[in-house]
């Protein structure tokens, strides 16, 4: 029985092979609601694997996902997003030649008449309203709601993507290097962004390799070494330099207050 | 209605916390109206080099008359086109079901022409399941069916051509204003699905970024076999209007239609590497490419030398409407 306590979601002797190379072994994660967890980790560490089967792209090999206490098999995409988990990727899925207010509602968009699945007709005023006020509601600006969203900068598409994600009530965001190639004032806006998701209950995952970030809006911090879960601890326990160290060294040290 | 999807106007400069300058270049700007160019200079020249035989309100309609057919098989393509794929099987499509629905008049009369939106999208509905579940590229997979839809339709007819009716549904099909009001009726449809459904939306996400729409749970492959299945049905649709203007199903109708049919979308702005398009686009593309072969019909120039013209019309359409920004690798 899910309750205030129970982490949002829970995985379990996670393992994921492609063919002989092993990406996950045998990692433990609690994701808790309303908390931003730093996932860190040099390339090949296996971040990408992790959240790429929590998002449904992959399928584990072993393990075990627990989702509001109930066990689940993250078969695809489709599956993930009706639990609640929205991933806003390191290219943002967004669709390029689309405009925002399409990329809002994309795959639920807001329809006329008894019509169903792909002959449904498009409300488009409705969602281009509906799309002002949440970028309203989170103090989004950007130059034209009738541009595709290529036209727009890096941040103002990683907004429209995290907006995207409070709209349809999201229980987990997974965030791919959400400030990489970002104009500081971009980079700012979407650490606060971030910090208001996680005060909206949301869980987030936030992939990084910017350790400053890390510092400024995570609550806790995994560290992945080939695949494994090196490190697990509280941001405000810990250093850069332990940090970097743990990412580069991969040394076993978990924090006994985090011990189940 | 007839408005060029997600071409929309240019977005006014805004000073604020976060600023965007979008300039749009000269090419992306031309795009749409590249056709529209091709179309008023053509009518100028050939209104200039043969006044007394081209400017005439009987040769606009047999422009018209001519183009129709061109004009459903190439607002089926748009969609086709619009994802990426590409559908060379329309002629034979055409044939095939044109052929078909000829041996039915002889049973069922008229009534045999409704037949042929089904028939042709049965042939479409192959294509699209070989193309998504066969795993073979559409390029492949029309020009397999351009082959099989032709033999058959040869074997079928036994190369003969079979006559339809001389008077009913076929007759008032066939001769104006049949077909142009088809046309009109089929754009503000299509125009319709492209800007307002979802179909339309999906069908732009698709061709803007397949794998993106996947991940975000939009049913692709529902939805290309779904646009397969459009195109075949428009080309059998063409075929049984083109089988009534003639009078008759022959064997050898239809043949290099999907050539001219990809030509007039290209040449209405549509973009071969998908993502964008244009049902008003293709219809002036398919205008162009029928005033075209009209206009040296009158000059009297030889089908050669047309030949060539209609593919330097076709290159340098392209070469002016392609996105080179989008397009990183050409192939």
């Amino acid at each position: 029985m899910a309750d205030a306590m129970t982490p949002f979601l829970e995985i379990r002797g996670l393992c994921k092979r492609f063919g002989s190379v092993q990406a996950l072994a045998d990692v433990d994660l609690d994701i808790h609601n309303g908390e931003v967890l730093g996932l860190l980790g040099d390339n090949g560490a296996g971040k990408s694997t992790l959240i790429k089967t929590i998002s449904g792209v992959h399928r584990p090999t072993a393990g075990m996902l627990r989702c509001e206490a109930k066990e689940v098999v993250i078969s695809s995409p489709s599956v993930a997003r009706s639990l609640g988990i929205e991933t806003v990727f390191q290219d943002l899925a967004l669709i390029p030649n689309l405009d925002p207010a399409a990329n809002l509602f994309i795959g639920r968009e807001l329809s006329w008449g008894p019509f169903k699945g792909l002959l449904r007709i498009m409300r488009d005023k409705a969602m281009e309203d509906d799309l002002r006020q949440c970028l309203e509601r989170l103090d989004i600006h950007i130059p034209s709601l009738r541009m595709h969203v290529d036209g727009f900068s890096g941040g103002q598409r990683q907004a429209i993507a995290i907006a995207r994600a409070i709209r349809w009530k999201a229980k987990l965001v997974i965030l791919d290097e959400p400030t990489a190639a970002l104009s500081v004032p971009e980079q700012r806006k979407v650490l606060s962004l971030t910090r208001q998701l996680a005060s909206e209950g949301i869980a987030v995952i936030y992939i990084t390799h910017n350790i400053l970030d890390v510092l400024a809006v995570t609550d806790r911090i995994a560290i992945l070494h080939r695949g494994r879960k090196a490190a697990e601890l509280r941001t405000k326990d810990t250093t850069e330099h332990e940090i970097v160290s743990l990412i580069m060294g991969g040394t076993r040290k978990l924090s006994e207050e985090l011990r189940r | 209605m007839l408005e060029t999807a997600n071409k929309r106007p240019e977005p006014e400069l805004n000073v604020s916390r976060v600023t965007t300058t979008v300039q749009l270049s000269l090419q992306e700007r031309l795009t749409p109206y590249v056709a529209y160019a091709a179309l008023i200079g053509l009518i100028a020249f050939f209104g200039v080099t043969a006044p007394n035989l081209f400017l005439t309100a009987n040769n606009f309609e047999v422009i018209l008359q001519n183009s129709a057919v061109q004009c459903v098989v190439a607002i089926g393509m748009t969609f086709v086109i619009i994802i990426g794929s590409i559908d060379l099987s329309v002629g034979s499509n055409m044939a095939l079901v044109g052929m078909l629905a000829a041996m039915a008049s002889t049973l069922v009369g008229g009534l045999a022409f409704f037949m042929t939106p089904f028939l042709g999208a049965l042939i479409g509905l192959i294509n699209g399941l070989l193309f998504v579940y066969g795993g073979v590229p559409s390029f492949v997979v029309t020009l397999g069916m351009l082959s099989v839809a032709r033999g058959l339709t040869i074997i079928v007819s036994g190369g003969f051509p079979v006559n339809l009716p001389p008077t009913g549904l076929f007759t008032v099909i066939g001769n104006a204003p049949g077909p142009f009001l088809i046309v009109i009726g089929l754009a503000l449809a299509a125009s319709f699905l492209l800007l307002k459904t979802a179909f339309g939306r999906y069908t732009l996400a698709v061709g803007g970024d397949e794998e993106k729409a996947r991940m975000l749970g939009l049913p692709v492959d529902r939805l290309k076999i779904a646009v397969f299945t459009l195109s075949g049905a428009l080309a059998g649709l063409g075929g049984g209007i083109l089988a009534a203007e003639v009078g008759a199903g022959t064997p050898t109708m239809g043949t290099g239609f999907e050539l001219t049919a990809i030509s007039a979308v290209v040449i209405g702005g549509t973009s071969l590497t998908g993502g964008s398009g244009s049902i008003l686009g293709t219809i002036v593309g398919s205008l162009v490419m029928s005033t075209l072969a009209n206009g040296m019909i009158i000059l009297g120039i030889s089908t050669n030398v047309q030949l060539v013209m209609t593919g330097a019309v076709l290159v340098g359409a392209v070469m002016l409407s392609i996105q080179r920004g989008k397009l990183r690798v050409l192939k």
